[in-house]
């Protein structure tokens, strides 16, 4: 679908929060109801996806995350990287855009939107923390998409670094 | 003094391994280890579901051939409901399993190993990777991408999405083909096979600029398995098992894929967790096989589709009346292949029957036991699962083809290790033709320990007294 907007989420819904962030793109599915926002659904990202990447202009990657950060729902402006291995048959949200960008594709504004994960062990529940972030994750999405609507993406709002523990971090 | 040199990660390939190459007293190459080292036991999370569930569970083995294992699951349980699927459904099912076949060897190809192919195995490894090939060949990058992507698209149509389709149902599929997926689908046909070909004249370029380093690359007499259709045509989704020995003749024939059992067994080291299937008449380890697309295109009479019988003759002329033994035919034999799973899928497109909706056979009892068996991008895959009175899962025995290539991988290391690896002069390049030998076979090491996780690499470089001389680690 050439949608100007998509959501792209990805992670392994039999390992807990694994899931988290496609337990966040099926809520986006019942409230999201527009033509314009497409919300696609992967195991892991490959790099046929450029070609879906090339076609939109803004892009929100959906995943889980773990480690030293506390914040139950990270957001990051996500650009091309540099000097990437690409070593797998698997890759991340900047290597997607350096492939895009080194193919001489157009490379949309992209978001990632990471939820905490605390459990991944095999099952196909989240953790009470985890289903918590994913609440805040969906009013995240949808701001950044309001945002894009509005026109807003440029202003300072979704620009400057915060990181709070325990709450919604922009960074 | 005794020395090792260890590779870890071994990038480009899926999961996680490594390789320890041990140096004699002499500084000469004695032996040479592909080990396994993530494990996760997937047969025994498997106990106490329902059977009707496993084509969704073992799917999750793997990101990159969840089809694969889809399918082999529903075959498996096609065989405990005892059930045939109808027509329909049955192509519907080999449709997908093309996609599945373009897809993952095209990643195989364009993406992990073009780089070594097309930019030179001792070029700069800053540079040596996909966004090395894009700076030197867009086109090819491009193609690549665009073909991958058209598999994946024959995945989305048939199952509902690209990864982890949820269409098989025991006798058949859930899910039938549109009109319009499928018109889709054949007006991007020509570009998809322009893609493959164009694969094909970039490999053959490189193949001819360095014939001996082809001709000599991991090099080694095998026994090969696989599955050929009744007629002895290369075969993917259904099909019986052969066996050749290494001078190519047929030791095995229309083996019933459900006693493969009595066919092969897997041996085990106690330093790796991936196990060693071998032909069980010879024995573990001369009786060891290799599996995949080098393999099948040994073992068949013919591919059974034109233009890829046209490349068959000159993959065959490489070698005469016997198999073609180098790892690096590997990859020529995967484009044979995607142009093969090319003209299959549209041939199975314009069949009318692909449009039909008589998608789901009559079972009338419970079996005790079901075997699916496919031919997965990477060789022969078999599911097998023991059911209770209540349809509950009580054993299963999953061995993938990337389990039955280790034999194969660990000799090709050591052929390699021997050949270029020289302990006074260890060098990056040196050691991406030991991965490269891997990397031939194109592992899933996710899928054969059934494992979590991803696949970087590591070499290490030991002494006699086990001490790490060198480490090169990447991924």
């Amino acid at each position: 679908m050439d949608a100007p907007i998509r959501v792209i989420a990805w992670g392994n819904k039999g390992r807990s929060d694994d899931g988290a962030a496609l337990r966040v793109l099926e809520a986006l599915r019942r409230r999201l109801r527009r033509g314009d926002v497409a919300l696609d659904e992967y195991h892991q990202l490959g790099p046929e996806l450029v070609e879906d990447l090339a076609r939109c202009r803004l892009a929100v990657f959906l995943d889980a995350y773990t480690g030293a950060r506390r914040a139950a729902v990270v957001c990051r402006r996500v650009r091309a990287g540099r000097h990437l291995p690409m070593a797998s048959h698997h890759c991340s949200p900047p290597e997607l855009l350096a492939l895009a960008d080194a193919l001489g594709y157009p490379v949309p504004r992209a978001y990632l939107v990471a939820i905490r994960a605390t459990d991944f062990e095999f099952g196909d529940r989240l953790s009470a923390d985890t289903e918590k972030a994913c609440r805040c994750a969906v009013r995240h999405v949808r701001r950044i998409i309001a945002a894009y609507d509005a026109g807003q993406l440029d202003g300072p709002r979704w620009q400057r670094h915060r990181s709070t523990p325990g709450a919604t971090a922009m960074v | 003094m005794t020395r090792i040199i260890r590779i870890d990660p071994i990038t480009r390939v899926e999961g996680h391994g490594r390789v320890t190459i041990q140096l004699d007293e002499t500084g000469q190459v004695a032996d040479a280890r592909f080990h396994v080292v993530e494990f996760r036991g997937f047969e025994r999370f498997c106990h106490g579901r329902h059977y009707s569930e496993m084509p969704t569970l073992t799917q999750r083995i793997c990101g990159i051939c969840p089809v694969s294992h889809h399918l082999a699951a529903a075959k498996a349980i096609d065989m405990i409901c005892d059930v045939r699927p109808p027509p329909t459904a049955h192509k519907l099912r080999e449709l997908m399993h093309m996609g599945q076949l373009i897809q993952s060897h095209a990643l195989s190809f364009f993406h992990l190993s073009a780089p070594d192919l097309l930019l030179g195995f001792d070029a700069p490894p800053e540079r040596r990777n996909i966004f090395g090939l894009i700076a030197e060949n867009p086109e090819t990058a491009r193609k690549g991408i665009r073909l991958r992507q058209f598999g994946q698209d024959v995945i989305a149509a048939v199952g509902g999405r690209k990864i982890h389709p949820d269409v098989c149902v025991p006798g058949g599929m859930n899910r039938a083909l549109s009109v319009d997926n499928r018109d889709a689908l054949l007006a991007r046909l020509p570009e998809a096979r322009e893609a493959a070909r164009h694969g094909l004249r970039k490999l053959m370029a490189f193949f001819e600029s360095q014939p001996e380093f082809v001709r000599t690359f991991a090099v080694f007499p095998s026994y090969y398995m696989g599955l050929v259709t009744p007629e002895g045509r290369l075969e993917h989704y259904d099909g019986l098992l052969r066996v050749k020995d290494a001078a190519g003749d047929i030791r095995e024939d229309m083996y019933d894929p459900a006693a493969y059992l009595s066919l092969i067994a897997e041996a085990t080291e106690d330093w790796s967790y991936l196990k060693f299937p071998f032909y069980r008449t010879i024995g573990y380890p001369d009786g060891s096989y290799r599996v995949g697309p080098l393999a099948r295109l040994n073992l068949c009479d013919s591919a059974g589709t034109p233009e890829a019988d046209v490349e068959l003759a000159k993959l065959r002329a490489i070698s005469p009346g016997r198999p073609i033994e180098g790892s690096l035919y590997y990859h020529y034999a995967r484009l044979i292949e995607i142009l093969f799973g090319l003209e299959r899928t549209e041939r199975l497109l314009e069949d009318p029957d692909i449009l039909g909706l008589d998608l789901i056979g009559e079972s009338h009892r419970i079996l005790p036991e079901g075997v699916g068996v496919i031919e997965a991008p990477r060789g022969t895959l078999f599911h097998h699962y023991t059911v209770d009175d209540h349809g509950g899962i009580v054993a299963v025995n999953l061995i993938v083809a990337s389990g039955q290539n280790n034999w194969a991988m660990n000799r090709a290391v050591l052929d390699i290790a021997r050949r270029y690896v020289q302990s006074d002069q260890l060098s990056e390049p040196m050691l991406n033709k030991v991965e490269a030998a891997i990397r031939a076979y194109d592992p899933c090491l996710s899928c054969s320990t059934h494992a979590v996780g991803q696949m970087p690499m590591a070499v290490e470089l030991v002494d006699s007294s086990g001490t790490v001389l060198n480490r090169l680690t990447r991924g």
